[in-house]
């Protein structure tokens, strides 16, 4: 049975989602270890996420519909935007800095939720669309990752 | 589905949302202060001058305006649709409203019909060409959007609204003749308020909710649901309205169960939020709930003491869409300021809790809480009329000096 790709990444947005309010809250009721670890977690899965885009469904997606500097390419620069914030979230739950740590985290949820409407509302839709044929293998693929 | 929406800056220039933005609280200002000079009997009478001069101050100047901005900002991001790219047509919306809302209230207020009908003149070529300029696009979106059913609905009673609304201004000024003039000034009452601002809302709360402060999505049903009964109460209340005036009672039977399903299930959904640290946008939801829900409690007791029909405008729009639309500029604006920032290629830049004071919206969302308490106060006890207005006017103040320091952060760091 084929498996929708748009299904697949959107739960996989909610996860990343979860783990992070997970980690706010450890950090919110000042337990530092297990909020290091917490963000750990959420940052394997994040960038786990952002891989499996970039490595299996954007360029399926690009050959696909020839849209090489389209779609794909915007949310590759947001990509990177999302890896910097994570970056300096972990820094700030390692020096212990709440204040710091609860700025970022709000900046990196609210652009992410607008990165991830973007792509549920349109991006999945398309490769769903382009990529029906070979959905169920491009999931799988995603699922190694 | 409109791909090109994914275009490079996704959304419009900092500067179209933000123009609408920092001039709302400047009419709240004004509103503040007209309602300050404003007897509390005065305003009970629904349809005088002063009264309808308010209301529009309010609800053109405050909450249209912020609605505006808003959609400029989330319709690329919500519904795949491109808005507010010609800076220029945005620029002109902007103008005429900034124009006209004044002129038109002044006007009203001091029943001085030129002035009125000018302003009535330009706020209606302001929304005609805003309208103009989103309406194609709205209806060409993929309705399988969680926020697109709504969103059509909430654009097709702005329509209604702004034919109504220069209808009803054509007939107070005696230019035309209406003989349903009162019937029509409540159709366009309601069809504003349900039609254009609830169905907006209701739109928008189904997609950010969820994504702004994590909580379980609306289920499939409720989604289904809330919409189906918000079109049905509007259409029947339309038919009724006009064919069985005594029967449209059924009709707000209908839209107060969608008002309380919807207020059931955001609340419901903010009390389940896996976010919980303090978050003043979160009160200010809460608020919005709370006097939502009040406003349908109003709306009945006002079948036995029809001041309480008043108490439920005031608590729906001041109350509900008030509160609402502050705490959204509030997640809206310091989201802008590091986006335009971050994209530029700017990372030494604060965090979007920096961008606005935090104890500073703290303390204008407790303002603002106190104002809707002591303004529904002052109908049973007057004297706190003024009390409330003034504690209006530090509140607006405050909302005005909030927006432009996220402004301030953007032009300082550009």
């Amino acid at each position: 049975m084929s498996q929708h790709i748009s299904i697949y990444l959107t739960e996989d947005h909610r996860h990343c989602d979860m783990l992070l309010a997970q980690a706010e809250e450890l950090v919110f009721e000042k337990k530092f270890k297990e909020a290091i670890s917490a963000i750990g977690e959420f940052s394997k899965a994040m960038i786990n996420h952002l891989e499996r885009e970039e490595l299996i469904l954007f360029p399926a997606f690009e050959e696909r519909t020839g849209m090489v500097d389209g779609p794909t390419q915007v949310m590759r620069m947001e990509h990177d935007q999302v890896r910097q914030l994570v970056e300096q979230l972990s820094e700030a739950a390692v020096t212990e800095n709440e204040k710091k740590f609860f700025g970022l985290s709000e900046t990196l949820l609210i652009f992410v939720q607008q990165h991830n409407s973007k792509e549920e509302q349109m991006l999945y839709q398309m490769a769903d669309r382009h990529l029906a044929d070979i959905s169920a293998e491009i999931v799988e693929k995603m699922k190694d990752i | 589905m409109n791909t090109s929406s994914l275009s490079l800056d996704q959304g419009p220039n900092i500067s179209v949302p933000f123009r609408f933005f920092y001039t709302a609280p400047l009419f709240f200002i004004f509103f503040a202060i007209a309602l300050f000079f404003t007897p509390v009997d005065v305003i009970e009478l629904r349809f005088s001058s002063q009264t309808v001069s308010l209301v529009h101050l309010f609800t053109l100047g405050v909450l249209t305006l912020i609605m505006f901005g808003a959609l400029f900002q989330m319709l690329p991001v919500l519904m795949g649709v491109v808005v507010g790219g010609n800076i220029v047509v945005v620029w002109f919306i902007h103008l005429l409203l900034l124009f006209g809302i004044p002129i038109f209230s002044f006007g009203l207020y001091f029943e001085i019909d030129t002035l009125m009908l000018i302003g009535a003149f330009s706020i209606a070529i302001g929304i005609f060409v805003f309208l103009l300029n989103i309406s194609i696009d709205v209806y060409r979106a993929d309705r399988k959007g969680k926020s697109v059913p709504l969103m059509q609905v909430s654009i097709a009673s702005l329509w209604i609204v702004l034919l109504l609304g220069i209808l009803i201004s054509l007939s107070r000024t005696g230019i035309i003749e209406l003989e349903y003039h009162e019937a029509l000034s409540n159709f366009h009452i309601v069809i504003a308020l349900f039609g254009w601002a609830f169905a907006l809302i209701v739109s928008v709360s189904l997609s950010i909710v969820p994504m702004f402060y994590v909580t379980p999505e609306y289920t499939p049903g409720c989604r289904r649901v809330i919409p189906f009964i918000i079109i049905g109460a509007l259409v029947s209340f339309a038919i009724l309205f006009f064919i069985y005036p005594s029967l449209s009672i059924l009709a707000e039977f209908v839209i107060t169960q969608g008002v309380l399903m919807y207020a059931y299930q955001t609340i419901k959904r903010l009390r389940r939020r896996r976010r919980k640290i303090p978050d003043v946008t979160v009160s200010y939801w809460h608020t919005s709930m709370i006097t939502l829900l009040l406003s349908v409690v109003f709306w009945w007791v006002g079948y036995i003491e029809p001041l309480f029909f008043t108490l439920s405008f005031i608590s729906f729009s001041i109350g509900f869409l008030g509160s609402l639309l502050q705490g959204m500029m509030y997640k809206i604006i310091p989201f802008l300021v590091w986006f335009h920032l971050s994209s530029s290629g700017k990372w030494d830049i604060p965090t979007i809790k920096e961008i606005i004071n935090e104890e500073d919206m703290w303390v204008q969302l407790r303002l603002y809480q106190l104002f809707i308490t002591l303004f529904l106060l002052s109908f049973l006890f007057p004297s706190v009329k003024i009390v409330a207005a003034s504690i209006l006017l530090v509140s607006s103040i405050s909302l005005f000096i909030n927006v432009i320091s996220g402004w301030r952060v953007y032009s300082s760091l550009r």
